[in-house]
């Protein structure tokens, strides 16, 4: 049995090891913790920082093909089969949309807004030619 | 807390950690986790008062923590304090054998090479008295650490191993005879000699 002095001086190693131990510094600490993760690295455990995984990895896939599913379904909603988009009139069957856009040129759309604007346009000529001889002297 | 993505094949091969039972596997790669976090600042405490500097003594350390985990993390949980013990001193027995191999080879370089491998000096800053009461004692602590560090390692290896794994580290005789792979006779020897070399050398009034 050991007497109470050899207990005591026993005791006194003991703490004055565990106050150096709790006095470390931050750096040493911090470089512990990474030759912590680079240990458990090496030996083939990979370890992260924050939240443990709860979620399994299958959900992700079921995830994705339920949002999927979730646009066709909206698309589906805005677009109706057979219908035109809106703000082009209802009634007017697509292949009608195609053969009007397909008939008018942009040449075409120049000779019809002269024609109905020819009184504006000899006027603009008019207004613009003093300007331009100002600008020749 | 960490969590973990990928385990090393041996884990999950290994005995009682079967490849369907993932949940097990990763709460014992958890548990090693917070084995390890709780025990390397105490280990390197050990590796920098046989080592005497702070890079040796972490890459110590650090080399102690990845063969734990390499080879023997798939043990059960209750080994691992005296298996790590016994590869940390290991590692450290490695670490001053290398030194002193490189003593021998600087000691045919020229003689401003050859205190190259020596330990830091002490920053003369950090060492200026601190006035206060408080202070005063702090003082009086550090300098009875250091006295006691020293005695240690002045200490056999054998001796200073049982002084450290019994006392500092609070394991029981069989844990320290398992971690110093001898009998448990042994450890009460060695223990016994370690104390009456430590209070000879340091004085009752230490």
């Amino acid at each position: 049995m050991k007497n109470p002095v050899s207990i005591d001086w026993e005791a006194r190693c003991r703490e004055l090891y565990e106050e150096s131990v709790a006095s470390l510094d931050v750096r040493t600490r911090a470089r512990l913790t990474e030759a912590r993760h680079a240990a458990l690295e090496a030996a083939g455990v990979r370890a992260h920082a924050g939240a443990r995984r709860t979620v399994p990895r299958w959900s992700w896939a079921v995830a994705g093909v339920a949002a999927a599913l979730l646009i066709a379904v909206v698309l589906r909603i805005a677009t109706p089969l057979g219908g035109s988009s809106a703000g082009t009139g209802g009634d007017v069957p697509r292949s009608e949309d195609a053969a009007l856009v397909a008939s008018t040129s942009p040449a075409d759309d120049s000779v019809e807004m002269m024609r109905e604007d020819a009184d504006f346009y000899a006027w603009a000529a008019g207004v613009s030619a003093p300007a331009d001889d100002r600008q020749a002297e | 807390m960490a969590a973990f993505d990928t385990l090393a094949p041996t884990w999950v091969a290994s005995e009682g950690l079967a490849t369907g039972d993932e949940g097990a596997v990763l709460d014992h790669a958890r548990q090693l986790d917070r084995f390890l976090a709780d025990v390397e600042r105490r280990a390197f405490r050990i590796a920098q008062i046989a080592l005497r500097d702070v890079d040796d003594a972490l890459d110590a350390v650090q080399e102690a923590m990845t063969k734990l985990a390499a080879r023997y993390a798939a043990r059960p949980a209750a080994e691992w304090r005296p298996l790590f013990h016994r590869i940390l001193e290991n590692t450290i027995h490695d670490v001053q054998r290398r030194r002193a191999i490189r003593r021998r080879v600087m000691a045919w370089a020229p003689p401003w090479r050859q205190h190259a491998d020596d330990p830091p000096e002490e920053d003369p800053a950090e060492l200026a008295a601190d006035p206060s009461p408080h202070g005063v004692e702090r003082a009086m602590r550090t300098q009875a650490l250091e006295r006691l560090e020293a005695s240690l390692r002045a200490l056999p290896a054998r001796q200073r191993q049982a002084f450290l794994l019994r006392n500092f580290e609070g394991l029981d005789v069989a844990e320290t005879a398992a971690a110093m792979a001898c009998s448990e006779g042994s450890v009460k020897t060695h223990y016994s000699r370690a104390v009456h070399a430590l209070r000879a050398r340091l004085g009752e009034v230490w």
